[in-house]
């Protein structure tokens, strides 16, 4: 039986915001962007977080401002852009089937192929995957980014993946 | 060999995160933003609090015009009905709620080409939050470049222009006819001839002398007429010449207010035309400052024209006596309507100055301290009401104040803001998709993470709140009814997320605000209603924080003042995630515990108990040597066969209130298939038939966890959510389980509540008379959130 003893908070500590800002709204952005796929409304996610951000921020209570902020976007991006799921898999949809211009090189046009396929992914699924095989997140910190806990992040990769063969078209092993 | 996914995932992910270049101008948004943000009020928290308030300054690094960016601390939430404030800080216009949200920022391009500040505005009557009009002036301290300038917002649309301006002149107070036709305002300066001035021009100087004008533009109705002013100027010269006998000159007049020609005591003897009369503020050489009566103006007989200025029967200002007011609006009367109230600010007896509300012979007086408003200041004051609220300022600071019922509100400081005006508050929260009927009898509060829905027992929605952000947990008061009801609820998550509550009052909100919390988990109420307890991520919001704290708030028909915090600084189990579950008393209603579940890096759950007593002053503590122990967590063996995903509680401290419990629990099936069921107990024995559900009602993922299911019950009502989205209601009818049926529409969460009708619940088979009930007796169910199954023990 684990017995958890009570003691005191902790101090606050402070940095310069402008210098968080920049150095990790760049990434902030790629990440906003591979979840949502469109770079204006990340730009737009990536800018409330920030703005959010700051509150806490200015009262010492972030250390780490990188989890924070990756946390942050997940959350405005998938709170954002709920209601522009199936806005968004629509327009892959329509993407897909040749009205959209189409990459000549073929690696290219692979990838291109993939990330259609990820954006017609549920949207847990979807960022699940982008912070493990982009962000290079573990388990733990994925679920910890997402709130949710480590089995779903197993299980949303898992099914993401499975769903990514059948669009692709590879065999199911 | 072609690449597996992964790898071509990988590939496509890097490829496409590579080629996004972040925009330069991000950082400027973000401090826009900032910047908007500021305008946020506080609001007093007492009169002498509020008056010695400090404002907390903070330059964000970066920002070039060093723009302050004043934060406040948590505010009272609005309440419906409240008007919406369109306020000038100088710099910008915005339009907020009355929780200081922000409905609107106008910006046009006057305000950002022009350094000359905002001095005064006037909102169009009729205007709402998504439809309004605004005339502001603009000038520099001494007069020397003065402009008046419109901007109608319309939705997403925006249009703006310039009504007049005058180089060597000063322009008063707009001011709108109550019917929004015609907007007038004063032009003190050298005096101009009628006859030369077309739009836009200002009237030419033709002598050095020094007088008053009044100027006036007509205004197009609307639709299918364009929101915006007419092409013709009117202006007729005020000659204010000695008032009576021995009475010095008037200066600083100034218009104030347009009042319909039939609101009854203006005397006006019938020679009011359907203009209307203008209230004026004026002092004179001796300094004392009154309001006078200006009039009659009368409309112009052709369309196209606002009004007659040429036949106008512009009468002297009317001196007041000593006791009269110094400002005065309202009473605005038409159709045979109701006048409305009459607001003025005007000297006491003690010379300080009060607010006065007249509604025929019922007035009432609100003395305000000098430090809020003194006679001095009064004289420049600015006042704007509406129905029940108002709010006035001078050199630079403005407040709040409404009438409730018989009293006055507390006054509510809003810094910074040099001219206001109120318009009709947002419109009511919007309606979500209606749920399908639900059994008679049965109402529920929902949220389907954008909304908090009461449905009634037919089905109907009795009341809803919108929510800005998206609603993860809630908690309801356990006193509450459908008639009469507190939620608090938690919005975003991790850090992000913070706690509000409501109350609504047969479907009216009576009040609403934010709870002061950080990095908030679900809150829970004490059984008793007498606490509100959460336990607060402690870190940064990263991703291995793994320290929490436990917060407190006293409750007392609203958060009172007493609040504490606890550290649980350690973490034997390395939990990640740390909520409140419920909160039971335990022996009696002085000690009880704190359910707590946890999930820690492998995805396991857990359960921690806290001890918690109630103190003699009413306060709930910790115990000084009190320890969180780890407990059998929800997933437990109850048989060769069954296990329980979930074990419900009652409240121990009067077993005659500890309901039937309910648990989800696993059997195994003759073909050796799993099946899940929802067993109802009575004090941990089995009572009644299992109710196995429908196969594929709850997901069973690849891992065998049953994501994200919640069930809370109240008597025999059972609510039973898979988490995304969808809801059923599982009734029991007393001798076994009746037709399990979903709820419409998307149900993040609900919680049953008695009917209108309901007597009280029925608990351990007989009915419970409300009177009879312990505090939070009838609340016996823990509502438990994303419960997770062992990985590999559900496997179908």
């Amino acid at each position: 039986m684990g017995v958890v003893v009570l003691g005191r908070t902790r101090a606050p500590a402070k940095e310069d915001f402008a210098a968080v800002f920049a150095e990790h709204h760049a990434e902030a952005l790629r990440l906003a962007y591979l979840l949502c796929g469109d770079v204006h409304r990340a730009e737009d996610a990536v800018a409330e977080a920030f703005t959010n951000m700051y509150r806490r921020w200015r009262r010492g209570r972030i250390r780490s401002p990188g989890a924070y902020l990756r946390r942050a976007v997940v959350n405005e991006v998938n709170s954002r852009f709920r209601r522009l799921a199936l806005e968004r898999r629509e327009a892959t949809r329509r993407h897909g089937d040749d009205r959209g211009a189409r990459p000549a090189d073929e690696d290219l046009a692979d990838r291109d192929e993939v990330f259609d396929a990820l954006s017609a992914l549920p949207t847990r699924q979807r960022t699940a995957m982008v912070l493990r095989y982009y962000a290079d997140l573990t388990e733990a910190d994925t679920a910890a980014a997402m709130d949710v806990s480590v089995g779903t992040v197993k299980s949303s990769v898992s099914r993401g993946l499975a769903r990514l063969r059948e669009l692709l078209g590879e065999e199911v092993v | 060999m072609p690449p597996d996914v992964e790898a071509r995932l990988r590939g496509s992910l890097e490829t496409r995160g590579h080629d996004v270049r972040a925009d330069p101008a991000m950082w400027e948004t973000v401090q826009a933003r900032l910047r908007r943000r500021a305008f946020v009020r506080w609001s007093a928290v007492g009169l002498t609090a509020a008056a010695v308030l400090a404002v907390t300054a903070l330059v964000l690094p970066g920002v070039r015009d060093g723009t302050r960016i004043d934060l406040s601390p948590a505010h009272p939430g609005p309440a419906r009905g409240v008007p919406a404030l369109v306020s000038t800080d100088g710099r910008t216009i915005v339009a907020t709620d009355a929780a200081g949200e922000v409905l609107a920022e106008i910006d046009p391009p006057s305000l950002a080409a022009d350094p000359l500040p905002v001095t005064r505005l006037a909102v169009r009557p009729g205007s709402t939050p998504d439809d309004f009009s605004v005339v502001y002036t603009r000038a520099d301290a001494a007069c020397a470049d003065v402009e008046v300038h419109w901007v109608t917002v319309a939705g997403e649309e925006t249009a703006s222009g310039t009504l007049g301006g005058a180089e060597g002149s000063c322009i008063t107070d707009p001011v709108w006819s109550p019917d929004g036709s015609v907007v007038g305002w004063v032009r003190h300066g050298p005096s101009a001839d009628a006859s030369d001035w077309e739009h836009p021009e200002p009237p030419p100087v033709t002598a050095a002398d020094d007088r008053y004008e009044l100027h006036v533009r007509g205004w197009h109705g609307g639709n299918p007429q364009p929101r915006e002013p007419m092409a013709d100027n009117q202006w007729a010269p005020l000659d204010l010449g000695p008032l009576e006998d021995g009475q010095p000159p008037v200066r600083a007049l100034r218009a104030t207010d347009w009042v319909w020609t039939d609101t009854p005591g203006l005397e006006m003897d019938g020679r009011v035309g359907p203009g209307g009369v203008l209230r004026l503020s004026a002092s004179h050489d001796g300094g004392t400052v009154r309001t006078t009566i200006l009039g009659p103006v009368r409309q112009h007989p052709e369309p196209g024209h606002s009004l007659d200025m040429e036949t106008a029967e512009i009468e002297p200002p009317i001196l007041l006596d000593d006791a009269s007011p110094l400002v005065t609006v309202g009473g605005h009367q038409a159709d045979g309507a109701p006048a409305e109230p009459v607001y003025s600010l005007a000297l006491l007896p003690t010379d300080d100055v009060g607010l006065h509300r007249a509604t025929g012979d019922d007035v009432r007086t609100l003395p305000l301290p000098p430090d809020v408003l003194d006679a001095e200041q009064a004289g420049d004051a600015w006042l704007a009401a509406r129905g029940d609220t108002v709010v006035f300022g001078a050199g630079g600071d403005a407040w709040r104040v409404s009438l409730q019922g018989d009293r006055w509100s507390e006054l509510e400081a809003l810094p910074g803001i040099v001219s206001g005006d109120l318009m009709a508050p947002p419109a009511a929260v919007p309606t979500p998709s209606p749920s399908s009927p639900l059994p008679t009898g049965l109402s529920v509060v929902a949220t389907d993470g954008e909304a908090i829905t009461v449905d009634g027992p037919d089905g109907h929605i009795m009341a809803a709140r919108a929510v800005e952000g998206d609603v993860t947990d809630f908690t309801v008061h356990p006193d509450s009814t459908a008639e009469h009801l507190t939620v608090v609820w938690r919005e975003g998550t991790g850090c992000d997320a913070t706690l509000h509550h409501v109350t609504v009052i047969d479907g009216d909100e009576a009040a609403s605000g934010t709870l002061p919390a950080d990095c908030p988990g679900r809150p829970a109420f004490a059984p008793d209603g007498s606490h509100l307890a959460w336990m607060a991520d402690a870190g940064d919001g990263g991703a291995t924080s793994g320290e929490f704290t436990l917060e407190t708030l006293g409750w007392d028909d609203g958060p009172a003042d007493s609040t504490a915090t606890f550290s649980l600084s350690a973490n034997p189990a390395e939990l990640m995630i740390l909520t409140v579950l419920d909160w039971v008393w335990t022996e009696d209603a002085t000690t009880g515990q704190l359910l707590l579940a946890g999930t820690d890096g492998h995805g396991t759950v857990s359960a921690l108990t806290v001890p918690i007593e109630a103190q003699g002053d009413g306060a709930v503590a910790l115990p000084a040597d009190a320890t969180a122990e780890q407990v059998t967590p929800f997933v437990f063996d109850a048989g060769q066969d069954r296990f329980a995903l979930l074990q419900a509680h009652g409240h121990r401290s009067d077993p005659a209130a500890v309901g039937p419990e309910y648990t989800l629990e696993e059997r195994t099936r003759a073909d050796e298939g799993r099946d899940l069921a929802v067993v109802r107990g009575d004090g941990g024995d089995a009572a009644g038939e299992d109710l196995v559900l429908p196969e594929g009602l709850l997901r069973v993922n690849e891992t065998g966890e049953v994501d994200d299911v919640w069930m809370t019950a109240r008597g025999d009502e059972v609510l039973l959510g898979d988490g995304a989205g969808r809801a059923w209601h599982l009734p029991w009818t007393g001798d076994g389980w009746g037709e399990l049926g979903e709820l419409g529409g998307e149900v993040r969460y609900a919680v049953p509540l008695p009917g209108p009708a309901d007597d009280g619940p029925e608990l351990g088979g007989a009915r419970v008379a409300p009177d009879d009930r312990e505090p939070g007796g009838d609340r016996q169910l823990v509502h438990l959130r994303r419960l997770r199954r062992v990985a590999g023990r559900h496997r179908r």
